[in-house]
């Protein structure tokens, strides 16, 4: 009986769960109200894209999940366990700038959160982070330093370095903004991949209308500040998604709706 | 034929021999002022036991003004960058006694301490502190907060991010302050020596100056010459070892000293 509770339980628990979370920044006096009543669930394995205009809020609220920040009010809890500070076993994070350490090579980099707990041996944490990087598509790239990489390929390490401890949840704070327009078409590509091979739930955070249609099951429009969840968007396209669904009619009006939520929010 | 900078350098290193021993011997110009270099050597190692034991005061006195300028400097301007509050109280201050002429202060110092190693020793300590200090302090503050983000959000507890943050991301700008301070350090000794003392280089110089003995004079200036590159040659095979990172891809490729793996570096997407 129990354990069949247990599982049914499981099988119900949220990745995320947000309740009536809000951000207020500054002191008496002050005050800003970055993100104010935001409540969502996000099911396992879900790719949800969070919009909306600049200022809005999306990465205090990132911030507040990856148990970075403190919500001033509400509750988060991931994997049904409220976070109150960052924990790489149930969250990675991966920022805009890429955030690696320069003076570490992209596999050092990747073994620098294991490194942390020291609950593994030195030998395995690198082995770890050649499977990391392999599976980001940077076999034989191991021994480079930041600065002789790429742009796309620092933001993969990134990824690999996110996904070092394999935790069930990404979040990403437009991880892509700084690519130029190929390199991120193609990241895009490689994140949706990497998602299917290993299942995480994911929260990415883009200003790219185009960008959230393409990778998302769930896109959420957020309000200017402060910062409220105005419309949820399924989106139904079939997987994988593939270049040319951008020019189709479904994708087109979801886009549609998107900007209009966002026109009249900002 | 084009050379590589290290070629000029030996280069011009060679021409700088060649003038010294040329242009006094050609008559060019008054062996008082410039004796050649050959002098020079025969006139310094005559008498190589003085200049030895005077060396080794002045190396000593080099040795633990290091440890108060650097290491004080090291230590203050960690506090101070890492506090905003405290730096932001603090650093224009020290930057505009920084300014200050300290030489000025010398005679007070030999009154304080004496005319023996002390008194260089302080006057040093305090010259080569002041860039230091600032340097490591900027370094410090200067730090991308992104990879402290970073950093606490794959767990790093606070020990966690000052020993494998902060250390290694100020370690550059901490070598280059060291570098300078010193720098500072030598010629704090060296000219304290020269202004009133009873041992060392410094004091070499100006007796041996105020008898007209150029050729020992200069002998002199030659090991305090050898004495700071041989400082600055360390200080920077220190910063290749601790910096390989540092070697952006941006600077200009010198030729034989390509970084690892830049040749292959831009091929990728
Ligand atoms: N540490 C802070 N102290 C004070 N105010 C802050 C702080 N961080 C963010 N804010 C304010 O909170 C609001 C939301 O900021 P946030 O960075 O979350 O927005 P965003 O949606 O991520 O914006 P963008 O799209 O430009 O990245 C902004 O008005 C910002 O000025
Ligand atoms: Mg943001």
């Amino acid at each position: 009986m129990r354990t069949l509770a247990n599982v049914t339980e499981l099988r119900t628990t949220p990745a995320i769960r947000l309740e009536g979370v809000g951000q207020i920044y500054g002191a008496a006096g002050d005050t800003v109200v970055a993100v104010e009543d935001v409540s969502f669930d996000v099911e396992p394995g879900k790719f949800v894209v969070l919009v909306g205009p600049s200022g809005c809020g999306k990465s205090s609220l990132l911030m507040m999940m990856a148990g970075l920040r403190h919500p001033s009010g509400g509750r988060i809890l991931v994997e049904g366990k409220p976070i109150d500070e960052p924990d790489p076993d149930r969250v990675g994070v991966v920022f805009q700038e890429a955030s690696l350490f320069p003076w570490l090579t992209a596999e050092q980099n990747v073994e620098f959160p294991l490194s942390l707990k020291r609950t593994l041996p030195k030998t395995e944490r690198l082995a770890r982070a050649r499977e990391r990087l392999d599976l980001v598509g940077l076999a034989g790239f191991e021994a480079r330093y930041p600065h002789e990489l790429s742009g796309g390929m620092k933001q993969r390490v990134s990824i690999a370095r996110g996904l070092a401890q394999d935790p069930p949840v990404l979040l990403m704070d437009e991880p892509f903004a700084a690519l130029d327009e190929q390199t991120r078409m193609t990241m895009g590509d490689e994140l949706l991949r990497i998602w299917a091979e290993t299942k995480k739930t994911v929260v990415f955070v883009t200003h790219s209308l185009t960008e959230a249609v393409y990778l998302a099951d769930e896109v959420m429009v957020m309000s200017a500040r402060p910062g409220r969840i105005i419309d949820r968007i399924k989106v139904d396209l079939p997987r994988p998604r593939t270049y040319e669904m951008l020019g189709g009619e479904i994708f087109g009006r979801l886009r549609d709706r998107i900007w209009r939520q966002i026109r009249t929010a900002a | 034929m084009s050379l590589t900078p290290k070629q000029t350098r030996w280069l011009i290193l060679a021409l700088v021999v060649v003038l010294w021993e040329g242009l006094p011997r050609a008559g060019l110009i008054a062996p008082l002022f410039l004796p050649p270099l050959t002098q020079t050597l025969a006139a310094g190692f005559g008498d190589i036991h003085s200049y030895a034991s005077h060396l080794l005061v002045t190396l000593g006195e080099v040795a633990v003004s290091l440890v108060f300028a650097c290491g004080g400097g090291i230590l203050v301007g960690a506090i101070l960058g890492s506090i905003p509050k405290v730096g932001r109280l603090l650093l224009p201050l020290f930057s505009s006694l920084y300014a200050v002429p300290l030489v000025i202060l010398y005679p007070v110092f030999t009154a304080w301490f004496g005319i023996g190693s002390e008194s260089k020793i302080a006057f040093a300590s305090i010259y080569g502190f002041f860039p230091t200090m600032l340097g490591t302090a900027a370094g410090i503050a200067t730090i991308d907060p992104q990879y402290l983000v970073a950093a606490r959000s794959m767990g790093a507890n606070l020990p966690q991010r000052i020993l494998r943050v902060v250390v290694p991301a100020a370690i550059p700008t901490v070598l280059s302050s060291f570098r300078i301070g010193g720098a500072l350090v030598i010629v704090g000794v060296v000219v304290s020596e020269m202004l009133i003392s009873s041992a060392g280089i410094g004091y070499l110089i100006t007796s041996y100056r105020t008898v007209l003995d150029t050729p020992r004079v200069f002998a002199a200036i030659l090991l305090v010459l050898i004495l700071a590159i041989a400082f600055d040659g360390l200080v920077q095979l220190i910063e290749r070892r601790t910096s390989a990172w540092r070697q952006s891809g941006r600077s200009p490729v010198i030729p034989g000293k390509a970084p690892r793996g830049s040749a292959s570096a831009a091929a990728a997407p």
